[in-house]
């Protein structure tokens, strides 16, 4: 049985002047609840893109499940990517028929994935009609749909309410004891800590770091963060018994 | 391909623009050709009351003629059938749902394939209503109908069917290239009535004869009518293979450019 979900080697991708992604080169294992990790506009997103199909690059490849990606492969995964992409005038049903039609997979299992993310009640409500978490909730339920081997979560937790975001992550884990690979994108340690098993650290589109969580904690990871209130924002950093040293 | 059908017939059928929009296009050209003969003739009796010559009524709805009559008429609101195509193609850009069905398992080349389905079904539905409406309009108005009366002429039923078809994947591909809603129906209609006029007008006849909508509307051309005749002028009556050849050329042309661009292009 084969290891690696995913191999990437190589990926490049440039906007303009601006090197969104420089050279990626990264395995994902089998299993794995893989955390993508970066400050913002540091190439998260282009590289989910890329893996589903979405962004084009300029030089590297990829292989899923050891094989060069086409549309079948990416009925076998589930994407959020950025934001929830649906039909505004059709309701929650009809926007996962759709999905479900094109995963090839049966509508019974619409009830099973709305439940899974509560969105039941709102089933009949029409996609404009419904709060933005609730619109984040259904992206995550449509990504569930089919079953797939591999989870792609790009800022799950986006605009959800805290009860919305640990319902989120025990969704995640539960998931993620059923055997699939999760990859998940955030700006949020404090996320990636507390769920995932790996994680690539990105800064400018380059890699900074990747392998398992536990060792990226023992290792330093620098990260920028800013706050209205910088001096208080020092202050509370310096506090927190996993960071070495605060720069300004 | 009956996947995609039904995964793109969920977006029109619960879609209240779109059966607004169809309503209002059955409407206008069930009107036009009902009120057309009537109009005309009010028309052309106004000016020529002062005319040496009396001039002779138009008959629109008589066998055979009634299928180039009709088909030439409907040729004019085809216009109104390409914003339809274009918003609901741009709509797909604007709502970013195309990325939503590619990351989901359906290729690029399904989601165009889905499109021109879609187009196709557009022009087999208003081909629909030009025939059904010439044949009941024939019937009523022709006398001592014979079946080769009925048939003669019909082959303007299809002719018209391939009109559209090349018409609206011209839209189609100017919703793909443009992908935005304003811009896209803007464009469109510049070229339609102005560029391509222009453009025609620059150029050799012979060449420009080869412009998409030149090429799209020589293929059913202006019928004739006892008026002109009594000018002397006479339209064609037929449909050149040339014509059919050449828009159906330009159909391919129209989905190949789409799909080049698709290919290569971050959603
Ligand atoms: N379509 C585009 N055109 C131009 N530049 C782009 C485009 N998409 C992304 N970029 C740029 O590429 C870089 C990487 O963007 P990306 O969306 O991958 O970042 P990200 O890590 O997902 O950020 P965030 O945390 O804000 O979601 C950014 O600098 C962004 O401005
Ligand atoms: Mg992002």
């Amino acid at each position: 049985m084969q290891k690696e979900i995913l191999e990437i080697r190589n990926l490049s991708k440039s906007y303009g002047r601006l090197k969104a992604l420089d050279s990626l080169s990264l395995k994902v294992e089998k299993g794995s609840i893989f955390g993508i990790l970066g400050p913002n506009g540091s190439g998260k997103t282009t590289t989910l893109g890329i893996l589903l199909d979405i962004i084009k690059p300029d030089r590297g490849e990829h292989f899923w499940f050891g094989k060069k990606p086409d549309a079948a492969l990416r009925k076998r995964i589930g994407a959020l990517l950025e934001q929830p992409l649906f039909y505004p005038y059709l309701t929650a049903v009809q926007n996962l028929k759709i999905i479900a039609d094109i995963r090839g997979a049966g509508y019974n299992e619409i009830d099973e994935v709305l439940e899974m993310v509560r969105l039941s009640e709102r089933k009949l409500y029409k996609y404009s009609s419904v709060s933005l978490g609730m619109k984040q909730r259904l992206a995550i339920a449509a990504a569930m749909l089919g079953s797939p081997e591999v989870l792609i979560l790009d800022e799950p937790t986006n605009g959800l309410d805290p009860k919305g975001i640990a319902d989120i992550r025990n969704l995640i884990l539960s998931v993620a004891q059923r055997g699939f690979t999760i990859i998940l994108a955030s700006h949020l340690l404090d996320e990636v800590e507390k769920v995932c098993t790996h994680v690539l650290v990105l800064e400018k589109g380059k890699k900074r770091y990747a392998g398992p969580v536990s060792e990226a904690l023992g290792d330093t990871i620098r990260l920028e963060v800013a706050a209205e209130n910088p001096e208080k924002l020092q202050m509370v950093l310096k506090q927190i018994p996993q960071v070495k040293s605060v720069t300004k | 391909m009956n996947r995609l059908i039904k995964i793109d017939f969920r977006k029109y059928f619960y879609n209240r623009t779109f059966w607004i929009l169809s309503a209002l296009y059955v409407a206008l050209v069930v009107l036009v050709f009902m009120g057309a003969e009537a109009f005309i003739n009010k028309v052309v009796s106004n000016v020529g009351k002062n005319s040496p010559v009396t001039i002779p009524n138009f008959s629109l709805y008589g066998f055979p003629y009634v299928w180039h009559n009709l088909a030439f008429l409907a040729g004019f609101f085809k216009i109104f059938l390409a914003f339809i195509v274009i918003i609901f193609i741009t709509n797909e850009f604007s709502y970013k749902t195309i990325r939503q069905n590619v990351m989901s398992g359906m290729s690029r080349v399904e989601f165009l394939f889905s499109k021109v389905i879609f187009v196709f079904f557009i022009a087999l539905a208003v081909t629909l209503i030009l025939f059904l409406s010439a044949l009941l309009l024939g019937f009523f108005y022709t006398e001592h109908i014979n079946a080769a009366m009925i048939f003669s002429k019909m082959f303007f039923v299809p002719a018209y069917f391939l009109e559209v078809f090349t018409f609206l994947l011209m839209a189609m591909m100017f919703a793909f290239l443009l992908q935005k809603q304003g811009l896209a129906i803007g464009i469109f209609a510049l070229y339609y009535y102005v560029a391509e006029p222009i453009i025609a007008y620059k150029l050799p006849a012979g060449v420009a004869r080869f412009l998409p909508i030149k090429m799209i509307t020589h293929l059913i051309d202006i019928p004739n009518s006892s008026l002109m005749k009594l000018f002397g002028v006479n339209f064609r009556e037929t449909v050149s293979w040339l014509d059919v050849w050449s828009c159906l050329a330009y159909s391919v042309l129209f989905v190949v450019i789409v799909y080049l661009f698709l290919k290569k292009k971050d959603l």
